[in-house]
């Protein structure tokens, strides 16, 4: 019985940790694929859209008790979070800077979306999140966000990133 | 504030591993942490991740510094260097001349300017900017003076990010504010989580984005750190201290954990309230050497007062709920805010000596009649279950006295227990509690107490039923952190001159309030960044072992 229970705790905590680290989403693909410039290297590591983002978090509160908190976002109606693990390495010191404002996802009727102005709760989906302001030096890991329309996610996608005034693209599917 | 909130995939494979290689540990010793016990060593562990992210952030900043591109037309400007202070940046250049360079941050309306000097001539500049707005392009400038007197001016625009949605709901907004009878400084939800600091108006210009827990402390007067915990209130703790910028310098380690407060005794070594095992709690206080780690010495408040007294909030586990600790200027003893007695002691520390006992009379022992305070004047009032307090400089030129100034919440002042049934009733307020900041006055010598000022008992809609804060600001003013009962989760700040009793600024809040601190945003004096420096790791080996931190 006792180690029954054992177990049992074991298979719970491992059960929360995958919980927590926020597995699933509606469409999800690993693969690497990158664009470089003198200064800057960008690489998608992964992708996925999903039409809700859900978590629960705990948090420790001011008497010591384990509070729980249920997070739900979604998007604009009719739209989908379009999510990218992104690598942003800049390669070479210097005055060259990385905006978020010369990057984009185009869809396959060449129609632009800019990274969604506040995906500040990508922290709260266990998805560290890339800064979302200007980079100018080393390596920066993490998810940003994208809200795009639903048929957008069903064709092709790429990314477009302006670096040193040159446009590249990055086939993301 | 989410626990893994900085967690990225590769850190949440690092802290699986770590949460597996725990897991057979407990079972091989057959105690598997509960999930309760997960939240702390995920805490822990995201603070440890945070330690070693700053030391590749500065590497890598390194690296870029020493490219040598970057001057006072072209500088390097980076937002939120460490990752944790979105509301601030770091600029760097090089000059050809020694330099001396200011700082200053627009503000939201005129004189209302965030400056700060760095003062010492050099030739590399490393320059903090903080009280930046969120979600703006912030204007800065940069004024450099040579040894000549040759001033240069340099402006620059820094856009920051949005505020997470979990904080623009937080202040609710500022319904009074009388610019020319309102105290300097920004308001620091310091011992709280979330950590922010906000404007008069209301705008947050500082928040910490790292789980911690209520304590917390400023270093005004030295060099603009702050220490605070990172994970929990029992039990293991990690203390740390960092910059308003969030590059951690230093890192402690107790097995007692912080409860409340903290506070730098005279010889500089640290004092804090904790706990010292299950079967009473938030009853312990510790002295930890700052350079070392530590811990040189403990008092156990069971062996100084009873632990069988009742009153309001009393239970036999939480029978002291020490709520605050303040060193007795140029005296070896200390205050002592025990809010389930309802007491402040004033204790020989580290003799631990009780001097006397500022509380209601009722129901001690009579082993501690000589130093109960007795109270004079037709105005006074006992305080119940009372926060924060705090020692005024002289008063009356008396030597004899202690002006202090504190948070009576007041709960308990009508009825002394509650059973099941009252409770529902306290959600009316029936018994027409009410909360106050209070300046008393003690005779250390005829062992009396008076009450000089109070703000509170006209204000039922203040009622306080926990946590609160009153402080004495610098223009005599008082600032007043009331975390309303009615609503619960919201709380109003409040400053209030004392002569006219008329209220010069209040602030809606939108969630629970612990203490209030208006503070600088900036240290008096220049500091230092020391960039690619190892930060002071006094947290023993096997503590970061058992973490996964090794």
């Amino acid at each position: 019985m006792e180690r029954s229970k054992k177990w049992m705790a074991v298979f719970l905590v491992v059960f929360l940790f995958f919980v927590l680290s926020g597995c699933g989403g509606d469409n999800t693909r690993s693969g690497e694929g990158q664009v470089s410039s003198p200064f800057w290297e960008v690489q998608v590591k992964s992708w996925e859209t999903t039409s809700s983002l859900k978590s629960t978090q705990s948090s420790v509160q001011y008497n010591g008790v384990i509070q729980k908190v249920e997070h739900e976002q979604t998007p604009s109606e009719g739209m989908v979070f379009l999510l990218l693990d992104m690598v942003v390495e800049k390669k070479q010191a210097g005055a060259s800077v990385f905006s978020w404002e010369n990057v984009f996802v185009e869809d396959a009727e060449g129609h632009r979306f800019s990274r969604h102005p506040n995906d500040s709760f990508l922290a709260s989906y266990d998805r560290q999140r890339m800064k979302g302001t200007s980079l100018n030096f080393g390596k920066n890991e993490g998810y940003v966000c994208f809200e795009i329309p639903e048929e957008s996610a069903n064709g092709a996608l790429r990314l477009v990133v302006l670096l040193e005034q040159q446009e590249h693209s990055l086939e993301i599917q | 504030m989410p626990i893994v909130s900085k967690m990225g995939v590769s850190q949440l494979v690092k802290s699986g591993l770590a949460v597996v290689a725990m897991l057979c540990l407990f079972v091989v010793g057959g105690n598997v942490p509960s999930e309760d016990e997960m939240v702390p060593i995920l805490h822990i562990q995201a603070l440890f991740q945070q330690i070693q992210h700053q030391e590749e952030i500065e590497k890598a900043l390194l690296e870029e510094m020493e490219s040598g591109q970057y001057s006072l037309e072209n500088p390097l400007v980076v937002v939120n260097p460490y990752g944790i202070s979105p509301l601030t940046a770091l600029v760097f250049f090089r000059s050809s001349e020694p330099l001396s360079i200011s700082v200053s941050v627009q503000g939201g309306r005129e004189g209302q300017d965030v400056s700060f000097s760095v003062g010492a001539y050099a030739t590399c500049h490393l320059v903090p900017i903080y009280g930046l707005f969120p979600g703006k392009r912030n204007l800065v400038t940069l004024e450099a003076v040579s040894k000549e007197g040759e001033k240069f001016q340099r402006e620059l625009q820094i856009q920051t990010e949005n505020l997470p949605s979990k904080l623009q709901e937080l202040v609710l907004s500022a319904s009074t504010f009388v610019p020319s009878q309102v105290a300097e400084g920004f308001n620091f939800t310091f011992q709280d989580d979330p950590k922010v600091a906000f404007d008069q108006d209301g705008v947050i210009r500082w928040f910490l984005d790292i789980p911690t827990i209520l304590p917390a402390l400023y270093q005004e007067e030295s060099d603009g750190h702050f220490f605070c915990t990172g994970n929990y209130h029992f039990g293991d703790v990690i203390i740390w201290e960092a910059s308003l910028l969030g590059r951690i310098s230093r890192a402690f380690y107790s097995p007692y954990g912080v409860h409340h407060d903290l506070a730098v005794l005279e010889n500089g070594n640290f004092l804090f309230l904790g706990t010292q095992g299950n079967e009473t709690m938030e009853d312990f206080l510790y002295e930890m050497d700052m350079r070392s780690g530590e811990i040189v010495r403990t008092l156990d408040m069971r062996e100084v007062l009873d632990p069988q007294r009742k009153a309001p909030g009393w239970t036999p586990q939480d029978w002291l709920h020490l709520n605050a600790v303040v060193p007795v200027p140029g005296e070896e003893a200390v205050l002592l805010s025990s809010r389930h007695q309802s007491a402040v002691v004033k204790l020989g520390y580290p003799s631990g000596s009780l001097e006397w006992i500022l509380g209601i009379p009722d129901g001690w022992n009579p082993t501690f009649q000589q130093t109960l305070l007795n109270a004079v004047g037709s105005r006074f009032e006992w305080p119940f279950t009372q926060h924060a307090p705090q020692i005024l400089p002289d008063q009356d030129q008396n030597p004899q006295t202690m002006d202090l100034v504190l948070f009576d919440n007041g709960y308990g002042r009508f009825h002394r227990e509650i059973g099941e049934d009252e409770e529902e009733k306290m959600a009316e307020n029936p018994w027409g509690e009410y909360s106050r900041m209070v300046h008393f006055r003690v005779n250390e010598v005829e062992k009396t107490v008076e009450q000089v000022w109070q703000f509170g008992k006209e204000r039922l809609d203040l009622f306080s039923d926990s946590r609160g804060d009153a402080n004495v600001l610098k223009n005599g003013n008082l600032l007043g952190a009331f975390n309303l009962s009615f609503p619960p989760s919201s709380g109003v700040f409040l400053e209030v001159n004392p002569q006219t009793r008329e209220i010069v600024w209040q602030v809606e809040w939108g969630y629970l309030v612990y203490r209030l601190e208006r503070l600088p945003l900036y240290p008096k004096e220049g500091f230092e960044i020391p960039i690619g420096e190892p930060i002071k790791n006094c947290i023993p080996k096997e503590v970061r072992q058992k973490y996964g931190a090794e």
